[in-house]
């Protein structure tokens, strides 16, 4: 028996959740980066990270900012 | 031991705009945290002065309280309860017996809703527009509906007393899996570390938004399909809450409905493995959670609109 258009007893259809499947690029890849007051352009705005960076369990927030910070100024240093 | 996560931060799994196929946690700041903690605790408290206040009918204290009431049945029996299983557990397939007899009582609730509350139902679950707009606004003021203006809360409170309706109607108890994506940052090397640290044994979470999940761990993984990753974990709820939205034996669909405003108790995370109906298996990052919403006076009934 199926039941796709199974009906209640005043006649309206039980209806389906629509589950929202996405591809890639769903929408909780998007950024986060208000909550850790990183600039705008920040690669964790995009939900993306650079391979060399080690990411850890433990890593939050004003961790993310340190290793920001230090990563420009591996760039000017030319590191 | 696994280190606790950083003091100044805390991982709100509910706070990020999700979607009908996944919660989206956010980590923020402590101060802002422990906010959200003293006004739902304020929401209960106008609640509970709600209850208590002499002369009203049923109907008038729910039309009043901010949050639902809770209306579960009486079990049907002991083992109806459904337990959470255990870590080395495999979770497999519902079966047809179980998915038959949520239909019929999601059929007999259903039949007894007044049309605004099934059309509000509908609406909030079929719609991924309203789905968002309504769970946003409940997030943004952790739950105060009081806040929100008079059509928004009118809808609410209509799907409200739809998910009453069906809890009214049922004898079971239910073990519910609900997606929830970690920040950004996680991906599929830390989620198990990152789950495990900021979701402890004994920590409380809240939704103060809808949750739609399934009974199915297979079912729930396949609409988190997207998540190439790997930061999506899964919640495994233990509760009497909510309403069965899904089908009969007929399709692979065991949806349900939780209400807004509930509360639980973390007893542990790890990753367990499940089956799918054509025999393969797969693996996601559990968190067991125990519903601890507190239990309303439930003296007296009533269905209205």
């Amino acid at each position: 028996m199926t039941d796709h258009t199974a009906k209640d007893g005043r006649g309206r259809e039980l209806f389906t959740v629509n589950p929202e499947i996405h591809a890639d690029g769903a929408p909780w890849r998007k950024a986060t980066a208000d909550t850790y007051d990183l600039p705008p352009g920040s690669p964790w705005e995009v939900g993306r990270h650079r391979p060399h960076t080690r990411i850890t369990e433990t890593h939050t927030a004003s961790d993310f900012a340190a290793q920001e910070a230090g990563d420009e100024q591996g760039s000017r240093d030319g590191r | 031991m696994p280190r606790q996560g950083n003091p100044d931060f805390v991982v709100d799994a509910d706070r990020g705009s999700g979607t009908l196929a996944t919660k989206a946690a956010e980590i923020v700041d402590a101060d802002s945290a422990a906010d959200r903690v003293e006004t739902r605790g304020g929401l209960r408290e106008l609640d509970a002065m709600t209850e208590g206040l002499p002369g009203l009918t049923r109907q008038q204290r729910d039309r009043e309280r901010i949050l639902p009431r809770g209306t579960v049945g009486e079990l049907g029996h002991p083992k109806m309860q459904r337990p959470l299983p255990a870590a080395e557990d495999e979770r497999v397939p519902f079966s047809s017996r179980q998915k038959k007899a949520r239909s019929k009582s999601r059929l007999a609730a259903q039949t007894a809703l007044p049309t605004a509350q099934y059309e509000a139902q509908r609406d909030l679950v079929v719609s991924a527009r309203r789905w968002r707009a309504t769970n946003d606004s409940l997030s943004r003021y952790a739950g105060d509906i009081q806040e929100l203006p008079d059509r928004e809360l009118q809808q609410i409170k209509r799907v409200d007393r739809s998910i009453q309706t069906y809890e009214k109607h049922n004898d079971r108890g239910h073990v519910i899996y609900a997606n929830v994506a970690m920040p950004a940052q996680i991906n599929h090397s830390n989620l198990e570390g990152f789950v495990a640290n900021n979701f402890q044994a004994g920590d409380q979470v809240a939704f103060d938004r809808y949750t739609i999940g399934t009974h199915q761990l297979h079912e729930t993984s396949k609409h988190a399909a997207g998540d190439t990753g790997g930061r999506v974990a899964v919640f495994e709820i233990q509760t009497r809450r909510g309403a069965y939205l899904g089908h009969s034996d007929s399709r692979d669909d065991t949806s349900h409905l939780l209400p807004r405003g509930m509360e639980f108790e973390v007893l542990g995370t790890h990753p367990a493995v499940y089956r799918r109906p054509d025999g393969t298996t797969g693996s996601r990052t559990v968190i067991q959670l125990r519903d601890t919403t507190l239990e309303p006076d439930t003296s007296t009934g009533g269905n209205h609109d």
